[in-house]
């Protein structure tokens, strides 16, 4: 369980988040509210890749140190873009992104092909990343989260960019995670016959 | 419609203020009075910055300005193209530019006109610097701020104008937007300093035009003596100093107007290079080398377990995996490091084989250093050693492919070229791949080792 007691956060003399406190348990929670309100910050601070000015995070019960880790060995994130290597094979960047979270070779090539078959890049896996479209390299940005069954996943707008088929596709991979999952989307109308959790986040940095 | 200087304005506004804007420009501009420290050493120092004819120069404020316009034209001058071209305008909005009716000719003057303008800002503040060191190097009564800006900038401005058109000119095409250009800038840097020296050669008369950088032309009308020989930054310590009137060689009207013309040239360039820009070309995926066309096909079976194990053994590797890409770089690579069995490492194998590895390791040193996936490894368990591992595995492939000439060596006896196998094993991996950590860009890496490597195969040991 991944707990945040009076997180804050703040750019200067911004304050982006203030005073968040919530518990996300096993499933899919959606982070919702308008553009500008700090979902992307706050997924930001859930997946160790900044540090809150104020208020602590916490997994399991053990707070997240300055280097954490036991946390982030079973850490899944998607962030919303990522200015991939362009010159090596989406399959290269899937079988490094695993050996960057110590998964042995062998079985990281089996998880990555399958990975990437479930997210319809699989034909395309050999292919360098500069001739991918903008919907497969978000596929192929939202597969590395999925390498070493992890059990926590943090996906910054997973279905943008993407066509509702490919979106009900990668819906279904992400719902039937057994991990703490925390996403945005601006597409919660397609979420209406899956179970999940709401966090709402406004732009006076309260939560709902 | 905006007129064709609001256009200018606009894209070179932008594109300055992106200079401006970016911290890089202002760690430059920290490390310049540090740097001019050490280009202004003290009287007794075990180094010379600039000897002529086996003397140092006898400082006065112009020749504090003239030294250091020298050394930033020559030394200094790969440096700002590095600046330029994996500083904080290495990316432009192509995606968009290239879909809008702008003229490409406004567009690429207004960007040379703004890298230009950062470019001396970084030479302003290295005067600055001089300027107030002169203070510590002459009598109080000596320093003369405008004499030594004057010097500097005679010298360094049009140089650094004509380094800023290169890059704009080699943006202009596609073979000359990557790693072609910057062999290309190598070969055009390495040209001008043998078209200066040739002005030595030719003497007094020969026309300043040759002397592109602006160096050898001023420290020739500078001095009566016949320049038989210019060091800059040498190891030698001299006993005699020599007196020359910078001033008079900056001010010289054949100097003045060839530097004129130099930059009027330029800029001439520039705008010919937008008349024959080549729009970016997006590659789309080609299906039919991977299997049949038609949508994607999404599969329903599991994804089988997968655990991390903890060890940096797979990550280890997968570097050495993507060093060898391209593939057919990697065979090419492995057939010059054969041939170390029967051919000698010196001047031979070591020089080809230094010379293949410069791209792939500058290569794989900047790959995963975009801002977004720096940030993405920083949170995966490895993420935080990751440099100390592509490190090694570039050591290793490195060490890997020199042991057929060690090999060789081993049976042979030869002693010598084992500092060169160890400046290859260790220097060379350890060069790109910081380099290409630190700045994010695999372009200083590639110009700094293609200059070394020059040095090297000129001097024929290791120059680090």
């Amino acid at each position: 369980m991944l707990e945040l007691i009076n997180v804050g956060q703040r750019y200067g003399r911004k304050t982006v988040l203030d005073g968040i406190s919530h518990s996300f348990a096993p499933g899919v929670t959606v982070i919702t509210g308008p553009s500008g309100a700090g979902k992307t910050t706050l997924l930001r601070l859930c997946a160790s890749a900044e540090r809150p000015k104020s208020g602590t995070l916490s997994w399991n019960g053990k707070p997240l140190g300055r280097s954490p880790r036991a946390f982030r060995t079973g850490l899944g994130y998607a962030p919303q873009r990522i200015d991939f290597p362009e010159d090596i094979s989406g399959l290269d960047f899937m079988l490094h992104m695993a050996a960057l979270k110590m998964i042995g070779t062998g079985a990281a090539r089996i998880q990555a092909t399958a990975l990437l078959d479930r997210l319809g890049l699989g034909r395309d896996a050999s292919g360098l990343i500069r001739t991918y479209s903008g919907g497969m390299r978000r596929r192929l940005g939202l597969a590395q989260a999925f390498l070493g069954d992890p059990d926590i996943l943090v996906l910054d707008e997973p279905t943008a960019e993407l066509d509702p088929v490919t979106a009900e596709h990668v819906h279904d991979l992400i719902f039937e995670q057994r991990a703490v999952v925390l996403m945005t989307t601006h597409l919660a109308e397609s979420l209406a016959n899956r179970k999940y959790q709401t966090l709402k986040i406004s732009m006076l940095d309260s939560v709902k | 419609m905006a007129s064709i200087l609001d256009r200018f304005v606009v894209h070179a506004r932008i594109q300055f203020l992106r200079h401006l804007r970016s911290p890089v420009i202002w760690v430059l501009a920290l490390a310049a009075p540090i740097a001019a420290r050490y280009l202004l050493p003290k009287a007794g120092a075990d180094y010379s910055v600039m000897a002529v004819n086996g003397a140092y120069l006898e400082l006065d404020p112009a020749v504090i300005g003239f030294q250091l316009g020298v050394v930033m034209a020559v030394i200094l001058s790969p440096l700002a193209y590095i600046f330029l071209r994996a500083g904080p305008t290495r990316t432009q909005p192509w995606q968009a530019d290239d879909m809008t009716p702008a003229r490409r000719s406004v567009q690429m003057l207004a960007h040379w006109v703004a890298d230009t303008g950062a470019l001396w800002i970084l030479m302003l503040v290295l005067g600055l610097a001089g300027v107030l060191l002169s203070a510590f190097r002459l009598p109080l009564s000596d320093v003369r701020p405008f004499q030594t800006l004057l010097a500097l900038s005679l010298i360094a401005a049009p140089a650094l104008a004509v380094i800023a058109g290169l890059r704009t000119v080699f943006s202009a095409r596609r073979g000359l937007r990557g790693a072609g250009g910057d062999v290309v800038f190598f070969l055009v840097w390495l040209a001008m300093l043998i078209m200066a020296a040739s002005y030595f050669a030719t003497g007094v008369g020969g026309s300043p035009m040759l002397d592109i950088l602006g160096i050898a032309a001023p420290l020739s009308g500078a001095t009566d003596q016949v320049i038989s020989e210019l060091i800059l930054i040498g190891s030698a310590s001299y006993e005699e100093t020599v007196r020359i009137d910078a001033l008079a060689g900056v001010l010289s009207s054949d100097f003045l107007l060839s530097r004129l013309l130099w930059i009027g040239m330029t800029a001439v360039a520039v705008m010919a290079a937008g008349a024959i820009y080549a729009p970016h070309r997006f590659k789309p995926l080609r299906r039919a080398a991977s299997g049949a066309g038609g949508p994607a096909s999404f599969s329903g079976s599991p994804i089988s377990p997968a655990h991390p194990i903890g060890s940096f053994i797979p990550l280890l590797l997968s570097d050495i995996r993507l060093l060898a890409r391209p593939h057919w770089l990697a065979i090419i690579v492995i057939l010059v490091a054969l041939a170390g069995i029967m051919l000698p490492f010196r001047g031979m194998v070591g020089a080809a084989l230094s010379l293949l590895l410069i791209f792939p390791l500058t290569q794989h040193g900047a790959r995963w250093r975009g801002q977004q996936m720096a940030a993405l490894s920083a949170v995966t368990p490895r993420g935080p050693e990751d440099v100390i591992i592509r490190v090694v595995a570039a050591v290793l492939v490195t060490a890997l492919l020199c042991l057929p000439s060690a090999m060789r060596l081993v049976l042979t006896g030869e002693g010598g070229p084992w500092i060169d196998i160890v400046a290859i094993v260790v220097g060379l991996p350890l060069t790109a791949i910081l380099l290409g950590h630190l700045t994010r860009s695999a372009v200083a890496g590639r110009l700094l080792l293609l200059i070394l490597w020059y040095i090297y195969l000129n001097i024929g040991s290791p120059p680090i």
